[in-house]
């Protein structure tokens, strides 16, 4: 049985066939991504699934499962492919005032110089009936918007309206957003502006999906199609054509899901290397970091792996003025349209050089190598580490050495220097450029000597220098350079949810909705796995489900064994695998345990640190000191545990993270197992 | 559970309770060294100026104006001179005010003005009464001890509350953000002398504005009721947080998340100032309601100041977890019942600057004092505003008794307290 994973990246798009069984990609293939095409990414999305099929490494019929990560919304939002939104902004009579001040919204800029064109209505919630609504939507759409969005006053709480007013627009054959479908938080007016920039890329979207899944059928897939969303949630195809929004930059996160499926960690940082840009990011218990995304200097309510991008990559051109190397990138050897010189083929012995702007309005310092016959090719950062020798023969990026030597050396000559020099002091410039962002992320996680972990196709060129020059240790993913399509084939169908509630019944109420959610969306039931984390400052919740099993298939093999689990667990707490002791486990979940001692003599103090790890290798819950206590089946209503500290309780699937005491107090469901564990959840 | 994590809350409570001990049992030593032998004569004097005001009032109502008069007389002449011998000592210008009000009292009589004007002035000078008790006879023990509660309970509240506010926000920030814990330092410690500043300008402003002191006065308490009334029915609150954070403006809401340092500072600063402001008006209302008895709020402040360092230091530094349901609803039930004071002495004091009717009622005998502070004067109004409130109070906790009642039940497994 196969998975299918296809990242369509800024420069290529690439798709690998794992074998659910080994876990391991049998089949991989490259193609130019098609930004300017007719159908958008979806052709070159299209043209990999195609070729990957014609591997015949196996059958169109084995396979259960295709996922995307595509950066196609944010393509659409930086290229203006965007229609006028009217926004239907609803809220109660006596709160008339504010509503409109937090949904009127001005101007959202969407690129330097490129704004969405909005046109606004306003009904009151006591007069929203379906005939109110029908002739606001159609003075909106008269006005000229070509999508709807709708944003009602605490609609977390009871999203009724927004779901008539959606009802109304489908009936008008008007695409449209509601806030509630994106976020379950309180917070008007970042809502409305949420479903705004959703709902301005609705056609755009709507069309792509319509394409990806006529070439799934077409190609003999009957599996279904998932997307993987900048959060790591894994949704169906048809909510990239209803909520295009939270897919934007699912690439940085396929690559990080799929580096953690091959190398499990708890704290790294990641450096992702593509052709034109690196983006660097954090793993802290062993997940990815999160950010809410932020487009101009408009927030959104949307979470996603949170990168700094820096305009270098391995293929980003040599820049040399006055005879002086000035800079790398941003301009790459792909935007060019130019080979590498380590992969041209057809290059001769470089006997040339001369400088020139890549593109109208580009400064003329870009470096280009000529040969005899005066075939041109691109100096990259991959030449210089290819010149230097740094690339194992394994490395994607390892290309021809003599040619790239040959070609430093003709740029060399010129500038009086030698070709060694020259290609060190060219990574140096690269690397200098990428370490304050590296170092801003380890001073705001407070990460301590975490290792670097290389990804994308150029991790050999530019990971093992930035650790080097940070004091760190470095490793490469394996297949580096499809790290993102492995990440989206192997990433577990997952969900995660914001909701307004800390306690009580409404939030397992929104537990049993997202499990549902996942269940209809492929997942057995009975295998969703869920995690409640406290979101304090917004008086919220955040609840992670993610399936071990769907439907058509057992689902991948489980990501770490209890072995990795034990090693991961003695990584979190910072002691020796030999101190970490296991204290509970069931199918989702273990708890390791340590004992350290600190003094001595009447200041000897011991501390009992604790840590969750689920099956995927991620930290749930890390406590520096505490206590853990299994729970039965069988406990009664009676039994009830003292208000003592933050907690974690585990029952059955769920993992419920709590910030305030905990009291058990009632049966767990029959043959449920449990653990609770009490702590202090970090050292002040 | 290990045996430490269960021993540390119960070593902390008990510490409060010793704290607490040590204050009662030093109460009644103070209150002695206070009080001198004089006390026992000053006490009788005023029984009989309170007796015989209560007969010259009925033989007022009974037409018998020459008796009323001859009694009012003998209440002045005979009992409140032996009292002005240490009075004046004391303070000479409260003195020189009661002579005033016990002439009015002689002078009414004596023109035949109404029986109200008559109870009126009399209710004034039972008012003054007490405060000759408070200042030569010494002020008893209730008093002393329901003040010193009574201030105790008021910064305890706040201060727990803001503790719990901080140390959520610090393990939260441990675990997500370790670098923003300073800024979120820097703001709670920043809320300290803005909400010190707050009490001041309450002080200065109390003082300067134009309008007659009684009137302050009233404004205060009324504040402080609401106050306090806001604080206990948590349910409000909530409500209000929920719209608050729905109109958010979205930079705002970014911040919030996004973990921007001066953010955070400022979630520190509000979590802590919020609870400041709150303090500086209430301890400005007790201050004003118990006058004479600032030592004693002085000792509340102390005793809460101690124990919230220890406590703070408990749950911040070594993460200890107390029962702080129990303290907390202990607190709070001190505090409406303060409230409920507070409101009655505000209902007298408009009744006394003649905003509100006066319906005078006979109370049981009890500590003049003590129903002095609990704002139990006898007027009708005074009494049926502060049943309102207190019926009110207890339809708020039998309604969040539901509620949890509720909540627990239809939980299936785990259940958070708020």
């Amino acid at each position: 049985m196969i998975r299918i994973g296809i990242d369509v990246g800024g420069t290529f798009t690439k798709a690998v066939a794992v074998d659910l069984g080994s876990g391991e990609p049998i089949a991989r293939v490259a193609v130019p991504t098609t930004h300017r095409a007719q159908q958008g990414v979806a052709a070159g999305a299209i043209e990999a699934l195609q070729r990957l099929l014609a591997t015949a490494r196996f059958a169109a019929a084995d396979v259960r499962l295709v996922t995307f990560s595509t950066t196609q919304a944010v393509n659409a939002l930086l290229e203006g492919d965007v229609v006028p939104v009217g926004i239907l902004a609803l809220g109660p009579r006596r709160e008339r005032r504010q509503t409109q001040q937090r949904t009127r919204l001005e101007r959202i800029e969407l690129a330097p110089g490129r704004a969405l064109r909005l046109h606004y209505a306003y009904v009151d919630l006591e007069e929203a009936s379906e005939a109110v609504l029908e002739r606001a939507l159609q003075e909106l759409t008269a006005a000229g918007a070509g999508a709807i969005a709708i944003s009602a006053a605490y609609a977390v709480e009871n999203p009724a309206v927004e779901e008539r007013a959606l009802a109304v627009a489908r009936r008008l054959g008007v695409p449209d957003t509601a806030g509630h479908q994106l976020t379950g938080l309180y917070g008007l007016e970042v809502r409305t502006l949420t479903a705004a920039i959703n709902a301005s890329i609705l056609p755009r979207m709507r069309e792509t999906t319509a394409w990806v899944k006529a070439a799934l059928d077409q190609s003999g897939i009957g599996a279904p199609a998932m997307v993987l969303t900048g959060d790591l949630s894994v949704v169906p195809i048809d909510q990239l054509a209803d909520l295009p929004a939270p897919s934007m930059l699912s690439g940085p996160a396929a690559s990080v899901a799929g580096a953690l499926r091959t190398n499990p960690t708890v704290d790294a940082l990641f450096v992702e290397v593509g052709g034109t840009s690196t983006n660097i990011g954090v793993i802290r218990n062993g997940r990815p970091a999160l950010r809410y995304v932020r487009i101009m200097r408009h927030p959104t309510c949307l979470r996603s792996v949170d990168v700094h991008v820096a305009g270098i990559g391995g293929g980003s051109l040599i820049r040399i003025e006055r005879n002086r190397v000035v800079g790398v990138g941003p301009r790459s050897a792909h935007i060019a349209g130019l080979p590498y010189v380590s992969f041209a083929a057809d290059l001769g012995q470089p006997s040339a050089w001369e400088t020139v702007a890549p593109r109208e309005g580009d400064d003329e310092s870009y470096v280009v190598i000529r040969d005899a016959h005066g075939r041109p090719a691109a100096l990259t950062l991959t030449d210089a580490a290819n010149a230097l020798g740094l690339l194992p023969s394994t490395d994607y990026a390892c290309g021809d050495r003599a040619r790239a030597r040959a070609a430093f050396e003709v740029v060399a000559r010129a500038l009086g220097r030698t070709a060694d020099d020259l290609a060190r002091e060219v990574l140096d410039a690269a690397c200098a450029a990428l370490e304050p962002l590296a170092r801003d992320l380890l001073r705001e996680y407070e990460l301590r000597q975490p290792p670097v972990i290389g990804l994308g196709g150029g991790a050999g060129v530019i990971a093992p220098l930035l650790a080097e020059r940070l004091g760190l240790r470095t490793a490469i993913a394996p297949a580096a350079e499809v790290i993102a399509a492995i990440g989206a084939a192997t990433t577990p169908l997952s969900l995660i949810e914001e909701v307004h509630v800390r306690s009580g019944p409404e939030l397992l109420a929104a537990v049993e909705r997202v499990e549902r959610r996942l269940v209809a969306f492929g997942a057995t039931r009975g295998s969703v796995q869920v995690v409640v984390e406290p979101i304090p400052e917004r008086q919220a919740s955040r609840i992670r489900a993610l399936a071990l099993e769907t439907h058509r298939s057992a689902g991948l093999r489980p990501s770490i064994d209890r072995e990795t689990a034990h090693e991961l667990a003695a990584r979190a707490l910072g002691v020796p695998a030999t101190s970490v002791r296991l204290q509970f486990e069931n199918p989702y979940y273990w708890v390791f345990t340590a004992s350290v001692r600190t003094g001595i003599g009447p200041f000897r103090r011991e501390r009992r640190p604790i840590v969750v790890i689920d099956r995927h290798g991620s930290v749930c819950f890390h406590a520096v000191d505490g206590s853990c206590r299994a729970l039965s089946g069988t406990e009664t209503s009676n039994t009830r545990q003292p208000s003592q500290g933050c907690a974690c309780a585990i029952i059955g699937a769920r993992c419920l993270l709590l910030d305030r005491p905990v009291d058990i107090d009632q049966a767990l469901a029959s043959g449920e197992g449990g653990c609770l564990l009490v702590g202090q959840p970090a050292r002040l | 559970m290990t045996s430490a994590a269960l021993g540390r809350p119960r070593r902390l409570g008990l510490l409060l309770l010793a704290l607490l001990a040590i204050a009662m049992a030093a109460l009644p030593l103070s209150v002695r060294a206070d009080a001198g032998a004089p006390a026992v004569a000053v006490r009788d004097e005023l029984a009989a100026i309170r007796r015989l005001m209560a007969q010259s009032r009925d033989a007022y109502r009974a037409g018998d104006r020459e008796r009323a008069l001859r009694l009012a007389r003998q209440a002045y002449l005979d009992h409140f001179e032996l009292v002005e011998i240490p009075l004046r000592v004391a303070d000479p210008n409260f003195t020189f005010a009661m002579e005033v009000q016990f002439a009015e009292w002689r002078q009414a009589i004596e023109r035949g003005a109404p029986a109200d004007e008559i109870d009126r002035i009399l209710m004034e000078i039972d008012s003054g009464l007490v405060e000759v008790e408070r200042v030569v006879g010494g002020p008893g023990l209730a008093a002393p001890a329901f003040v010193t509660l009574a201030s105790f309970s008021i910064l305890f509240r706040e201060g727990i509350e803001a503790i719990l506010v901080i140390a959520a926000l610090l393990g939260y920030l441990g675990v997500h953000q370790p670098s923003l814990r300073r800024p979120l330092w820097i703001g709670v410690l920043l809320a300290v002398p803005a909400s010190l500043a707050t009490w001041l300008l309450l002080v200065v402003v109390l003082r300067v504005v134009p309008v007659g002191r009684e009137l302050l006065e009233i404004a205060m308490s009324l504040l402080a009721v609401a106050l306090m009334i806001s604080i206990s029915l948590w349910l409000l609150r909530r409500i209000d947080t929920r719209r608050w954070m729905e109109y958010l403006r979205a930079h705002a809401w970014e911040a919030i998340a996004t973990g921007k340092a001066s953010a955070v500072a400022l979630l520190g600063f509000t979590a802590v100032y919020r609870e400041g402001a709150e303090t500086a008006v209430l301890y400005q209302s007790l201050v004003l309601m118990a006058r004479r008895l600032e030592t004693w709020i002085a000792l509340g402040v102390l005793l809460a100041a101690v124990s919230l360092v220890l406590i703070g230091w408990a749950v911040i530094a070594l993460g200890a977890r107390l029962p702080l349901r129990a303290f907390l609803s202990a607190a709070v039930s001190i505090v409406m019942l303060l409230s409920i004071a507070i409101l009655g002495h505000a209902v007298w004091e408009l009744q006394m600057l003649g905003y509100l009717p006066v319906t005078v009622v006979e109370l049981p005998a009890l500590n003049r004092l003590v129903t002095e502070l609990l704002g139990l004067h006898p007027t009708r109004e005074v009494l049926i505003a502060q049943l309102a409130l207190a019926l009110a109070y207890s339809a708020a906790w039998l309604w969040a008794g539901w509620a949890w009642y509720r909540s627990a039940t239809v939980s299936r497994a785990v259940r958070v307290s708020d």
